[in-house]
């Protein structure tokens, strides 16, 4: 892959990742209105897969960006392949016998402006996307690439494949919910004790990017930065994610309706037993995202 | 270093300030909404919960309120107005909040609206919410932006014969959640500065000295609601109406919010939040009351026979002031299958 084809296409998984984050927003908020007895899975099911679609791609769109071997390369593209034409498939049948029989019409607004029709473009480009990526793979299953085996201790390993995926989920869920409240205007975006809110999850993916193209540096795109820059970077980054955390529960402190006046929306926490969880999935991640920078920095160090 | 102190300190205050809001106090007159007795008696339904959510199919939750509409309509003969005691939505979004403001603006009866506790969690802002409820043709709902009165839906209607104060009716925002032990929330409950609102509103309303009866009407049960159904397990005759299918949320936070609205010649306390309760008992010489919840959304009581205890309350107020409260059902796949609570009158 040459440096443009990949740059263009890590600029496609930026922009999926908001797309997605507002799918799965929508998702989430559809399936927690039913959390209670899941007596709607029938009708609403279609809906939440489809939307749910992007975040898949992005996902698929990245492991095959970086992929460890040539063998997993091939596993992913064939067996996603399939599972994509096949979601796609089912989801294209499902959604016109629920349209033909009115459980779905055009004009119900209740999911958006054009239901049921996007449901049709989501599983249509699933389709399509699945179909390319099974042919792909197929015809060019022993042409060169650059592969990525993982780097690192056993930690870094349990860093990487669970923690990341699971960080990756969190921060493009608020990213979502925080562009949905954007664009429908529900924020209260004016007043400033909202603001280490919004920046805690715009900094999440500048955390991710950050991961991406400086402190893993690999691909044809590279940011390489001395040791001495990255331990100034990973100071600065852990001090002000510090300090927006404590902004937040200290707000918390000074209000204690700060979250349930405003960020209802976002989590439902009355559905979740009324956890009081919403700064905690907000400030953890990235703290630790922050912290595991911090701390690759300086182990970098002692490694030089 | 001096500067630096300063733009810090101006900082904190910014935060702060936006934090809190500022509020201000409001003349009593704009939380005050007016409605007349057009008959000899004054007809109140009670609609709760409803929660309309992204899973509702929402042509057939109005077909079922249009059944109660209709049912409460050829029983009474006139309805004054409509009370929805809360969570009228659960997740939403503002096609779906409009559509039911829309649908309930149609009925063409006076509409007073109280929020409850999941109101915030549709994609819309509090602002956007406030403005659709109170600008709906038929609404009397008050809401007071920017006063220092905690919650958004606290007004008072004013239900007169002619010049003549016969009635106030109480709506009260009971809040939604508050802090519980920094891991989990509590249900919230009526704040101070609400309890406050409620005493100078009643002081202002006095009329030789005294209050006229009034009803309140609000989402979550207050605290007493605990005690006043032990009480009522301990001496039956003070369990009025209504079945108990499910522990009760009331909040479990204190608030003066009882005591004053009892000083105050408040009658009954009407509210929703327990779908499957709808017991109605005496306590301290106030009626305490689950209203009926009204539409099948969410989770409701289903008997072993298949019928769904869901429907409307009916309050109906006279002008010597007695008035009397009465619990309707319909079967939500059969609403021609109508039961009803026996009526229970108050005494002179």
């Amino acid at each position: 892959m040459n440096k443009t084809t990949r740059l263009c296409l890590k600029i496609v998984e930026a922009i999926l990742y908001f797309f997605a984050g507002v799918m799965l927003f929508k998702s989430f908020h559809i399936l927690s209105a039913d959390l209670q007895d899941f007596s709607h899975q029938w009708r609403v099911l279609p809906i939440e897969v489809g939307y749910l679609l992007p975040f898949y791609w992005l996902i698929l769109l990245h492991l095959l960006l970086y992929p460890r071997n040539g063998s997993k390369f091939y596993r992913t593209g064939f067996v996603n392949g399939i599972i994509l034409t096949s979601v796609g498939a089912i989801g294209i049948l499902v959604t016109s016998i629920y349209w033909g029989c009115g459980v779905y019409f055009f004009g119900d607004r209740s999911f958006s402006v054009i239901f049921p029709l996007e449901l049709y473009l989501f599983y249509l480009s699933s389709i399509l996307f699945g179909v390319y990526l099974f042919l792909y793979v197929r015809k060019n299953k022993d042409a060169e690439r650059e592969y990525f085996p993982f780097v690192g201790n056993k930690v870094h390993y349990v860093f990487a494949s669970i923690l990341r995926p699971l960080f990756i989920v969190f921060s493009c869920y608020f990213s979502g919910a925080l562009l949905d409240g954007l664009f429908q205007n529900y924020l209260n975006a004016s007043s400033i004790s909202y603001w280490e809110v919004y920046a805690i999850i715009i900094w999440n993916f500048l955390a991710l990017g950050y991961y991406e193209f400086v402190l893993t540096n690999r691909g044809e795109i590279k940011i390489n930065l001395s040791t001495k820059a990255k331990k100034i970077i990973s100071i600065a980054n852990f001090l002000l994610v510090t300090s927006l955390m404590v902004a937040c529960f200290l707000l918390n402190i000074l209000n204690p309706y700060y979250v349930a006046e405003n960020f209802q929306m976002w989590i439902p926490l009355d559905f979740m037993g009324s956890f009081e969880f919403f700064l905690y999935l907000i400030c953890l991640p990235i703290f630790g995202y922050s912290l595991f920078f911090l701390i690759h920095a300086f182990r970098q160090k002692q490694a030089a | 270093m001096k500067r630096n102190k300063s733009t810090v300190a101006l900082f904190l205050a910014m935060l702060l300030s936006s934090c809190q809001g500022g509020k201000v106090e409001h003349p009593l007159e704009d939380y005050r909404s007016e409605l007349s007795f057009q008959e000899e008696t004054f007809k109140i339904m009670q609609l709760t919960d409803i929660h309309w959510s992204y899973v509702t199919i929402l042509e057939q939750s109005k077909a079922y309120m249009d059944a109660i509409l209709k049912n409460a309509l050829s029983e009474e003969g006139h309805i004054d107005l409509v009370v929805i005691t809360g969570d009228i939505v659960l997740n939403a979004n503002p096609y779906i909040l409009k559509s039911l403001i829309d649908y309930l603006d149609g009925w063409n009866l006076p509409l007073a609206f109280t929020y409850g506790n999941h109101e915030k969690e549709g994609t819309w802002s509090t602002a956007y919410l406030n403005s659709l409820i109170t600008s709906a043709k038929n609404s009397i709902t008050r809401i007071v932006d920017g006063d220092n009165v905690y919650g958004e839906t606290n007004y008072l209607i004013d239900i007169k014969d002619g010049s003549n104060l016969l009635w106030q009716i109480y709506c009260l925002d009971s809040n939604s959640l508050a802090h519980d032990n920094g891991l989990t929330y509590q249900y919230d409950n009526i704040h101070q500065d609400q309890v406050d609102w409620l005493k100078r509103m009643a002081k202002d309303s006095e009329v030789g000295g005294t209050n006229v009866p009034s009803l309140g009407f609000i989402h979550i049960p207050p605290k007493e609601m605990f005690a006043a159904q032990e009480e009522a397990l301990k001496d039956p005759s003070k369990h009025i109406m209504g079945e108990s299918h499910e522990k009760c949320c009331a909040t479990k936070l204190d608030s003066e919010f009882f005591d004053a609205a009892k000083n105050i010649n408040m009658q009954g306390i009407f509210f929703g939040h327990d779908h499957s309760n709808d017991n109605v008992v005496s306590y301290q010489d106030v009626l305490l009351g689950y209203g009926v919840k009204s539409t099948p959304e969410l989770y409701y009581y289903e008997d072993q026979e298949g019928f769904d205890w869901i429907g409307y309350s009916l309050i109906e107020l006279k002008k010597d002031h007695r008035w009397s409260l009465k619990h309707v059902y319909l079967d939500y796949d059969d609403p021609s299958n109508v039961k009803h609570s026996s009526t229970w009158e108050s005494s002179l």
